[in-house]
């Protein structure tokens, strides 16, 4: 593994560098110019050495960002208009001269279109050509082997970057999936002896009288506790699908008899957001479950300006009694922790829950 | 007296359990077993007003022994709350549904909540039984058997999907196939079930 990895990260260097390489190419020209007999005025070889600073640094920024994944809009604009004030300032050497032109056509063709880096190449061609008509065959000549060694290169590192990026995610699925398994297993053993410990001690204490009874007792609340901590981490192990989760409870609610309507939002929502929602959902119908006689139920996530709302509301609500509170303590705080804000209430022969929470 | 059936496998839950209820003033334990199978033929000879059932036996599940019993007042007990449970459970008029943790008072007051007609959720347990389970289904095997259970035939979902005949038969049989389904119907079935339809 850490041997791919390091060839890896060889073969974005190497992609980096030679891509990068390119800029050289405009100062053999510059070179070129300089050696040539009919050498341009001081003036001019002292402008192009200057924007061929400037067009460099751009270029080099420009490889940086094509080997990350995007292609360098700004940078192959600024490179494009320098390199052609260059070009236009020692167009008398033409041959030399072309490294400028050229170097350009090897970035820009980079994470376009085969279709589109003709058209550049193309056009890179015809705008010198016009400058220096006499160099068209050259120019073409070389901008297309350029063009294409160029684009070959990359092609061959974008192959390599697809397959280690596929081996990453495989990666990273498979280790999801393990821990997965591992709860869940870790859930089923540990399960069954923490039951059976929860129930034993009840029924000790039960049966003996005084202090042991007492220390049964705290046995038995030491055991609950664990279960509780084992399911609350298998649920944190899962990633939540928001419409999965809201058909699978409306799939309970009508096994039980009660119809429910389901209105869900396009757009996802995040994994937190979404997280909460199917909670406050569980939470709700479970509640409309145990404490109402409703033949009738209806579930809203609606995201609009910044918010999402939620409404859980059935017909047919029981008077609530003491028990009813505790669930929507705990809905009310778990929403407040994300900036929410929870209501319940009844409201014409409804039993309405919202929850309205910042998205 | 509330006569109890109890069908547990595993013995030292299943008589604590029994011991604890008997100390109930108004519950009787009139019988025990510890396998699935068992249980129909344990209704007949005890006629008890309730049974209490845990999920995983060996035999027969504690779900599909509920639904071999319609109409019987029935009190799932359970370690897990597996997805699709609770669906299972209250499509099979199971009304009472707690972890096997639940202290003996607790399983009382669902026993003779349910003998009353009512529901008894244990509101933890229903949570965790309720969500959805892991969706196996591709998006395109979900598109086909979504529009397979709307009624459309093949050809209809081929056209809907921009896809040949072939091809939506070859999503249909995967999803049929991972669903663990013997037919397009009971995949549909199943799959509306957990939610993931």
């Amino acid at each position: 593994m850490t041997d791919i990895s390091t060839d890896y990260q060889r073969l974005r260097r190497a992609t980096l560098w030679s891509v990068a390489g390119g800029a050289t190419l405009p100062w053999l020209s510059l070179v070129g110019a300089v050696g040539d007999p009919a050498r341009p005025a001081v003036w001019r070889l002292v402008v192009v050495a200057l924007l061929l600073v400037v067009f460099t640094v751009c270029y080099v920024r420009g490889a940086r960002t094509v080997v990350q994944g995007e292609y360098p809009r700004r940078e192959v604009l600024i490179t494009g208009v320098l390199g052609l004030i260059a070009f236009v300032l020692i167009r008398e050497q033409f041959i030399p001269a072309a490294g400028i032109p050229v170097a350009w056509v090897a970035l820009a063709v980079l994470r376009v279109s085969k279709l589109r880096a003709v058209l550049i190449g193309l056009g890179a061609v015809a705008v010198c050509s016009a400058i220096v008509p006499m160099g068209v065959f050259f120019y073409a000549l070389m901008g297309g082997m350029v063009g294409w060694l160029s684009r070959f290169q990359f092609w061959f590192w974008t192959v390599v970057k697809a397959a280690h990026d596929g081996r990453e995610a495989l990666t990273k699925l498979a280790v999801t999936e393990e821990r997965l398994r591992f709860s869940r297993d870790m859930h089923d053993i540990v399960g069954h002896s923490l039951s059976a410990i929860a129930v034993k001690s009840e029924l000790a204490a039960r049966l003996a009288t005084g202090e042991a009874a007492k220390e049964m007792m705290e046995v038995r609340r030491l055991a609950r506790d664990s279960l509780k901590e084992i399911r609350a981490v298998v649920r944190g192990y899962r990633t939540v699908d928001l419409g999965a989760e809201l058909r699978s409870v409306r799939a309970v609610l009508e096994a039980a008899g009660i119809s429910c309507a389901l209105e869900l939002p396009q757009d996802g929502l995040s994994e937190e957001v979404s997280t909460l929602l199917a909670w406050l959902v569980r939470e709700s119908s479970t509640n409309v479950l145990r404490h109402s006689a409703a033949t009738a139920c209806r579930i809203r996530v609606a995201a609009g300006a910044g918010e999402v709302e939620l409404t859980v509301s059935n017909d047919n609500p029981k008077p609530s009694r003491g028990t009813a509170g505790t669930g929507l303590t705990g809905m009310s705080e778990r929403v407040a922790a994300l900036g929410g804000v929870l209501t319940a209430g009844e409201s014409k022969g409804e039993f309405v829950v919202r929850a309205r929470i910042p998205a | 007296m509330i006569k109890v059936l109890l069908a547990d496998d595993e013995h030292l839950i299943r008589e604590a359990l029994a011991t604890l209820l008997g100390l109930e003033p108004d519950i009787e334990v009139v019988t025990q077993v510890g396998r699935g199978d068992q249980v129909v033929t344990a209704v007949r000879a005890h006629r008890p007003d309730v049974i209490v059932l845990d999920i995983e036996m060996p035999g027969m599940d504690g779900l599909s022994v509920a639904e071999a019993l319609p109409g019987q007042a029935i009190v799932i007990l359970t370690s897990f709350g597996r997805p699709g449970y609770l669906r299972r459970a209250l499509a099979a008029g199971v009304r009472g549904f707690i972890p096997k943790d639940a202290s003996g008072s607790e399983l009382a007051a669902a026993i003779r909540k349910v003998r009353d007609g009512g529901r008894y959720l244990d509101p933890e347990m229903a949570a965790s039984a309720m969500m959805a389970g892991e969706n196996p289904l591709t998006d395109r095997e979900r598109r086909a058997l979504e529009l397979a259970a709307a009624g459309s035939p093949v050809s209809e979902i081929a056209a809907a999907m921009h896809l040949t005949e072939g091809t939506v038969r070859n999503y249909l049989s995967s999803a049929i196939t991972k669903l663990g389904a013997s037919n397009r119907i009971t995949a549909i079935r199943m799959a509306r079930d957990m939610g993931w339809l």
